[in-house]
């Protein structure tokens, strides 16, 4: 089914309702739990400066006035 | 133990809706809380802080409420209140209702400077390190989402409950991940809500400790309801309640008067 033809909105509570009683689904959604929640931890417990990061990219996401940051060429390098 | 001496701190406590309506010894805990720290306590005729009506797109509402809310207390040096989220409300996002009402931004702005949590304000302005408390039983605590993430609750109340005499933290798994209610979020999406809420109770129940403290009541009651459900006896409360030694006055959110804990039972 293709989203963009079909909007789910207005359907969310029933899709909600079937991907819970989806056990294919739940079982995929329970790896995540230890494959991304707890990596993304573990990942993140090495960088102390993660939420000071956070807060800087999402500073950097809602300034209004364009601002330039010199990272796209140690990216490129890369 | 705080000695009680006058601080000079006129505090207006915001009592919240639900301490109002279902738990007011939240209430009279977080006055004895702040007297016991000094501070004047005034609780003037309130309503809602319009949290609801933020969180639900409701702007206009939210707005007169705010407007109100500022008008009653934007008198006193502080406004504190026993939650994360209401304190998070009048504190984080009332100046965002004002946009493009510059006098009235700048009014909100200031407003919003004073609002603080109750026990994050207890430790982190009134310096208090600890409590004069009696609470001998193993208790975990849940961090509330908007506590945690908007006003930087976490270490506070561990260190107060730290102080409580008896008392045993025992930290569950996930301990700052969302109980399920986020509000509204409950109601519109009860069953994604319940399956949180589940999983919740299964991190606290794994933690064997009889006793589930927090900050927020929403998330308190969401929590209490799906472990009553379940048919597990576990104390739940505020952690103000066990901060300023009140628990005698009220039994677990939820249970009858008279409760009687299964493993304090004579």
């Amino acid at each position: 089914m293709s989203v963009h033809a079909n909007p789910t909105t207005p359907h969310f509570k029933d899709n909600a309702h079937k991907a819970l009683h989806d056990p294919q689904l739940q079982e995929a959604m329970g790896k995540l739990r230890v494959g991304f929640t707890a990596a993304r931890q573990i990942a993140v417990s090495k960088l102390p400066e993660f939420e000071a990061l956070r807060d800087s990219a999402r500073d950097i996401r809602t300034t209004r006035s364009p601002i330039s940051i010199s990272i796209s060429k140690p990216m490129r390098r890369r | 133990m705080n000695s009680g001496a006058p601080n000079g701190k006129r505090v207006g406590l915001m009592a919240t809706c639900l301490v109002d309506l279902f738990r007011p010894s939240v209430g009279f805990a977080a006055v004895k809380l702040l007297e016991d720290a000094g501070c004047t306590v005034d609780v003037p005729s309130q309503t809602c802080c319009g949290q609801p009506a933020y969180n639900s797109g409701d702007k206009a509402d939210a707005r007169a409420l705010a407007l109100q809310v500022i008008e009653t207390f934007e008198g006193y040096d502080y406004v504190v209140a026993p939650s994360g989220s209401c304190s998070g409300t009048m504190a984080k996002h009332y100046p965002e209702l004002f946009e493009g009402d510059p006098e009235l931004q700048r009014r909100a702005r200031k407003f919003s400077a004073k609002c603080f949590e109750l026990v994050s304000f207890l430790t982190d302005v009134l310096g208090v390190e600890s409590v004069d408390a009696k609470f001998p039983r193993k208790v975990t605590y849940h961090d509330s989402c908007s506590g945690l993430r908007e006003m930087g609750v976490q270490a506070q109340p561990r260190k107060l409950l730290g102080t409580v005499e008896g008392l045993e933290l025992v930290e569950m798994k996930d301990a700052d991940v969302c109980c399920g209610f986020g509000g509204t979020f409950a109601v519109k999406f009860g069953e994604i809500s319940g399956q949180i809420v589940d999983r919740k109770t299964q991190d606290i129940l794994a933690t064997q400790a009889p006793v589930l403290l927090a900050g927020d009541l929403g998330c308190l009651m969401n929590m209490a309801g799906r472990l009553s459900r379940k048919g597990r006896d576990m104390e739940v409360r505020h952690v103000a309640e066990v901060l300023a030694n009140m628990t005698d006055e009220a039994p677990p959110i939820g249970e009858a008067a008279g409760y009687v804990a299964p493993e304090t039972a004579e």
